[in-house]
């Protein structure tokens, strides 16, 4: 049998070229698809774990906190410090005792505590009048807001009044120069956040620094107490970017050695008062400086007593008072809804939403800004901060590199960045905004003190929990499992306690613009981009990329199949005569099925051996990880592309009768052509339609590929579409996309071959036709041009039939149809046109290079001598393939 | 061993083109294996058809065909090759050997997957000795000529020593010394072997040498004579 097939295989050396041309294509096609695509999809989930990982699965926030941008399943970045507690301590027991809870670490943002901090005084002697000038500069890193105020201060060698009062004016060194600084405060669980971020480990060895112990048991305040003692953790770090200047400047007014203060007002009131004043030069006389590092260090370090910067004692303190006031909580910010001005690059688009502030705290009075002013129960005792340690936020266990992590840490600050000005000009490079420190901005900085719960609800009450976050036992990586489990506590979580959940595993970032309109408390208006947090972005990513990527392997396998088939029937239709002999002599029906199979197996078997030397060497030498059943799986899907082609060809092959062989061989017109033939054209078309059942494998097979190209563009960009609108997909994207294209280039391919084969077998068959036409004078260029006219139809048809069918499936697949996808699939349907052509160049060349005498006496031209060689050739080819084979399998496994 | 195939009312004929040609129209007929029967007629007149259908190659449309009185027409397609291959010898006017094959092979393909008494390849060199064809055993179909093509499917017509030859037209293309040639080797065979030869051909100097002369015309039988013994 064998020796049988080989015989056949070996006459027809051109057939077997194409054949096996076939057999290399589809090897390599599945080698990259299913062998080293894999290692995209391993990309995919390892980037997905590693980089994009929160370091908590669910965040439990109150109800009612949804804001407007939810429904775009987006989350603000800035949302969780923008709660004001809410979860009762009994919500929060009640989560951590639900089975299957990890960990659930709570966290309340509680507000700004607010202080004094008192500077340096002048060192001013000389009487005078002199004007104090003190400028708090703060940046956002784009502008800069400054606080000025401006007094007028007396130096002579009276006493002074301590009863005197006046706006403008006071004796020097009468009054501190103070300035009114905040810091943010949070409370949360020492032993869950110690477990979650690691923050026992992030302290600092300063002084006798330590983290939050059984030493601070939480006592109910006394009864009418002043303030309450809390233990308190400090940042080490200022994220803000802030300057205080304080400049003294001598006037040109002369104050007399007695003068009392109330002589000396109502002297400088009769001069025109401060408005006078104002406009008088003055000589700069002190100037001092304090940049945002030293304002940050003089309270901590007054805090502390330890110098932060030395770790040595510091027994000065700055701070006015020991008592901290609880002034103002921490509030949301509010969005509404805006259009994208570029929704390619940024989907979604809010505006932030201005409040008018009536302060009590600033001096400004009436202002505008993002967040309302909620102010803390003026009853409520102060607090009396006691530092217990430093820490460091760098050193906490969370995704150290900003650009690939979920942009909801709270330690760290929040990210924007100034894209467009108002009339969307734009900035190249985008200019990173900074957060601008009070507790009215856009931007938050990181809480800098950390008290215990405990504490903290000793003197607010048991709603104070913004947050708890919150990870799930057993949740390994992204997958299917992972994500029901997640959704299913979700739910339980929801339906126990009435709290909202967001599941934090499957997200990505997205950047989304956001337009800060114009207000006081923040210095830059414009559009701004940040990454916000897409909910299950992550997930559908995955899904999607999963899903395309099967759906193309599948496709690819499909059009093998296909192609295997239509090789398989143009050879039957090339051996019926054969077939028909053999039956005659004696064959039974089923040897004809085994002899077709036999040759499937074999070159299914050449297909697995040639896609698994291929991945072994690249698996040998690019070092990639080896995958045993991807490895294996490249090999048997090759294999059953041919045995599952086989099928169809082998169904027919019974069908054959052995009368065909009392036919004679003339030329069978059993019908008339449709059209009179009066020249090339013609003959062409009435070749194509009497022999329509054949052109219909020859179009289908062109066009089933071509659709499905279409299709794979099409899930393409699909992808794209999901992906580009989160950093996460971009960044997945790049790795898919070359599998897809492999695919679609693949699948083209293996339609190219079908085409050649098929105008091969026709040209074949008319061979003495086309001999005969030469034989009565036909040019080259005629038969040339009759066989690319065959190609031309052939694709022409497949065309139509192609952008019918990826019409269809596309919109079965999406309801709108917008322009530019139909240019797109008219597009595409010019490549089974490109296909067909293409595929009759080989056939014609071959058309027209017969010889008149060789087509009518359809000799059989073969040299004894060629086929000795090229036996030789193949048992060679084989020997050394398994050989290699062999040798790839040892290297591999030892 | 088959030793008479009587045809009853068979009839056959052919859909195409909506037109319905009636190739063999209710033949009775009834040949014996020792018998050298020549069939002659017209091109068209229903010879090729009813030589197929002796064979078993085709089913006839209305009728039957008893082997030594048992009906093979309705048995499956397996059953009939294995009738075939224990029965029939094929000899067609185009030879129809296979191109790929050489001398040797073409004549052992009916042997192919079958278990036989014989040595195939000692069998092989018998019958090609007999067609006087033992020094091309190696030779491709396309280095022969027409009259040893012809001898090599009589060679492969008789490898598996079948108790009838069908014979269809063989000497058509041929010229009168090779068709002579293929005529005696016929002759030889039916009394060497007992072969029943069921001789088709529109040569009538040809027909005119065999024991019985059946005539054809539009499917019928004209005339059935006797001829001359061999
Ligand atoms: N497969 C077929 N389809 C249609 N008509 C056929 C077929 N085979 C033979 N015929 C018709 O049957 C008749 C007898 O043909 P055939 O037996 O080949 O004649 P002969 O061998 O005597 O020349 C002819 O008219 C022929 O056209
Ligand atoms: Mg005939």
């Amino acid at each position: 049998m064998i020796h049988f097939i080989w015989k056949n295989w070996k006459r027809k050396k051109e057939r077997l070229f194409l054949l096996l041309l076939g057999v290399v294509v589809i090897a390599a096609g599945l080698s990259y698809l299913v062998g080293l695509s894999d290692r995209n999809q391993l990309t995919i989930t390892e980037e997905l774990q590693q980089s994009w990982q929160s370091s908590y699965h669910i965040v439990v926030r109150p109800a009612g906190t949804r804001g407007e941008t939810e429904h775009d399943d987006l989350l603000d970045t800035n949302f969780l410090s923008g709660i004001s507690g809410g979860i009762s301590t009994a919500q929060y027991e009640q989560i951590k005792a639900m089975t299957d809870i990890e960990m659930a670490a709570p966290i309340a943002f509680i507000g700004h505590v607010y202080f004094f901090l008192e500077f340096d005084k002048p060192n001013i002697t000389e009487p005078g009048l002199y004007r104090f000038t003190s400028e708090h500069i703060t940046g956002d890193g784009i502008n800069q807001l400054t606080d000025r105020h401006t007094s007028y201060q007396s130096v002579n060698d009276h006493p002074g009044d301590s009863n005197f009062m006046a706006d403008y004016y006071h004796p020097l060194n009468e009054t501190p120069n103070l300035i009114m600084q905040s810091q943010l405060l949070a409370a949360i669980d020492p032993v869950e956040e110690a477990a979650l971020v690691g923050l026992d480990q992030a302290i600092l060895d300063i002084g006798n620094g330590r983290y939050f112990s059984d030493q601070d048991q939480a006592t109910p305040i006394a009864e009418n107490s002043y303030s309450y003692r809390l233990p308190i953790l400090l940042s080490n770090r200022s994220y803000t970017d802030s300057e205080l200047v304080y400049t003294y400047e001598k006037l040109e007014v002369e104050i007399d050695d007695n003068e009392s203060p109330s002589q000396i007002y109502q002297r400088l009131e009769s001069l025109g008062g401060q408005t006078y004043l104002d406009h008088l030069d003055g000589e700069p006389v002190e100037q001092f400086r304090y940049d945002d590092y030293q304002l940050f260090s003089y309270f901590a370090n007054s805090l502390s007593r330890y110098d932060l910067e030395t770790g040595e004692a510091y027994p000065a303190s700055a701070l006015l008072q020991d008592d901290f006031q609880l002034f103002m909580k921490v509030a949301p910010l509010a969005y509404e809804q805006k259009e994208s001005p570029f929704p390619e690059q940024w989907p979604n688009a809010y505006r932030l939403k201005t409040v008018t502030i009536d302060s009590t705290i600033n001096d400004q009075g009436r202002f505008t800004g993002y967040r309302n002013e909620e102010r803390f129960d003026q009853s409520l005792p102060f607090i009396n901060p006691e530092w217990i340690g430093f820490y460091d936020p760098s050193d906490l266990d969370i995704a150290q590199d900003p650009t690939t992590e979920l942009p909801m840490e709270t330690y760290r600050p929040i990210r924007a960045e100034l894209v467009f000005n108002p009339v969307l000009q734009p900035f190249n490079p985008p200019i990173p905004l900074e957060p601008i420190g009070e507790g009215y901005s856009f931007l938050t900085s990181p809480p800098s003190m950390l008290t215990t719960l405990d504490h903290a609800e000793q003197i607010l009450g048991d709603q104070i929990i913004s947050a708890i976050r919150i990870k799930v036992e057993g949740v390994e990586g992204l997958t299917e499992q992972s994500q029901a489990k997640l959704e299913q506590i979700a739910e339980q979580i929801e339906q126990q306690t009435g709290l909202i959940t967001d599941i934090m595993l499957g997200s990505s970032p997205q950047q989304t613009l956001v337009y800060l309109p114009q207000s006081d408390t923040d210095a830059t208006e414009g559009w701004f981009q940040q990454p916000w947090i897409k909910l299950g972005a992550a997930m559908t990513i995955f899904r999607e990329a999963t899903l395309s990527y099967t759906t193309i392997l599948l496709m690819t396998i499909a059009v093998a199949v296909l192609y295997v088939w239509a090789t398989g029937l143009i050879n039957l239709q090339a051996r019926k005569k054969e077939f028909a002999i053999l039956l005659a002599v004696g064959w039974r029906p089923r040897q004809v099925g085994k002899l077709l199979l036999t040759e499937s197996v074999w070159l299914g078997g050449l297909t697995a051996l040639i896609s698994w030397l291929i991945l072994g060497c690249v698996y040998w030498s690019e070092g990639v990880r080896f995958s045993l059943i991807r490895f294996v799986l490249a090999g048997i899907i090759g294999w059953i592309i041919y045995l599952l082609g086989s099928i169809l060809p082998i169904m027919i092959a019974s069908k054959i009768s052995p009368i065909q062989t009392m036919q004679h061989g003339e030329i069978m017109t059993s019908s008339k052509g449709v059209l009179p033939t009066i020249g090339v054209i013609t003959m062409a078309l009435n070749h194509f339609f009497r022999k329509w059942r054949r052109y219909v494998l020859s179009v289908v097979t062109i066009a089933l590929p071509s659709s499905l190209l279409t299709i794979f563009l099409y899930i393409t960009l699909r992808l794209q579409g999901v992906m580009y609108t989160t950093s996460l997909g971009q960044y997945i994207a790049i790795d898919v996309g070359p599998v897809h294209y492999t695919a679609a280039i693949v699948a083209l391919v293996i339609a190219l071959l079908t085409t050649v084969e098929m105008i091969w077998q026709n040209v074949s068959e008319r061979q003495s036709e086309l001999a005969i036409l030469k034989g009565v004078g036909w040019r080259t260029n005629q038969v040339r041009l009759l066989i690319w006219l065959e190609g031309f139809f052939t694709g022409l048809f497949a065309s139509v039939i192609s952008v019918v069918i990826s019409f269809c499936i596309s919109s079965w697949l999406e309801q709108a149809w917008t322009s530019d996808r139909i240019v797109h699939l008219f597009w595409t349907g010019f490549i089974p046109l490109v296909v067909g052509l293409i595929g009759s160049v080989i056939p014609a060349e071959r058309a027209v290079r017969l010889t008149p005498v060789h087509g009518i006496y359809s000799g059989y031209s073969s040299r004894a001598t060629l086929e000795k060689w090229l036996k030789w050739f193949a048992i060679i080819g084989i020997f050394a393939l398994i050989i290699t084979f062999v040798c790839m399998l040892f290297l591999l496994f030892l | 061993m088959v030793s008479k195939i009587e045809c009853v009312d068979l009839t056959k004929s052919y859909q195409g083109d909506g037109v319905e040609t009636t190739a063999v129209h209710k033949l009775n007929l009834c040949f014996k294996r020792n018998e050298f029967t020549s069939v002659i007629g017209r091109s068209g007149s229903g010879k090729s058809t009813l030589l197929s259908l002796l064979g078993t190659l085709d089913r006839p449309t209305k009728g039957k065909i008893l082997y030594d009185g048992e009906e093979i027409g309705a048995k499956s397609h397996r059953r009939l090759a294995d009738f075939r291959f224990e029965q029939v010898g094929f000899v067609f006017q185009q030879f129809h050997l296979l191109p790929t094959l050489n001398v040797l092979e073409n004549v052992l393909t009916p042997l192919f997957g079958r278990k036989v008494s014989y040595h195939k390849h000692m069998r092989a060199k018998e019958v090609l000795d007999y067609v006087d064809l033992q020094d091309k055993t190696t030779a491709l179909p396309s280095q022969l000529s027409g009259g040893q093509q012809q001898r090599v499917a009589i060679a492969r017509a008789i490898i598996h020593k079948p108790s009838w030859l069908l014979v269809d037209e063989p000497t058509g293309n041929l010229d009168s010394i090779a068709s002579e040639r293929i005529f005696n080797l016929l002759k030889q065979l039916h009394q060497d072997d007992g072969c029943g030869v069921i001789f088709v051909t529109h040569e009538s100097n040809l027909a005119a040498r065999t024991e019985r002369i059946i005539t054809m015309q539009d499917g019928c039988v004209i005339k059935d004579q006797v001829g001359v013994p061999l």
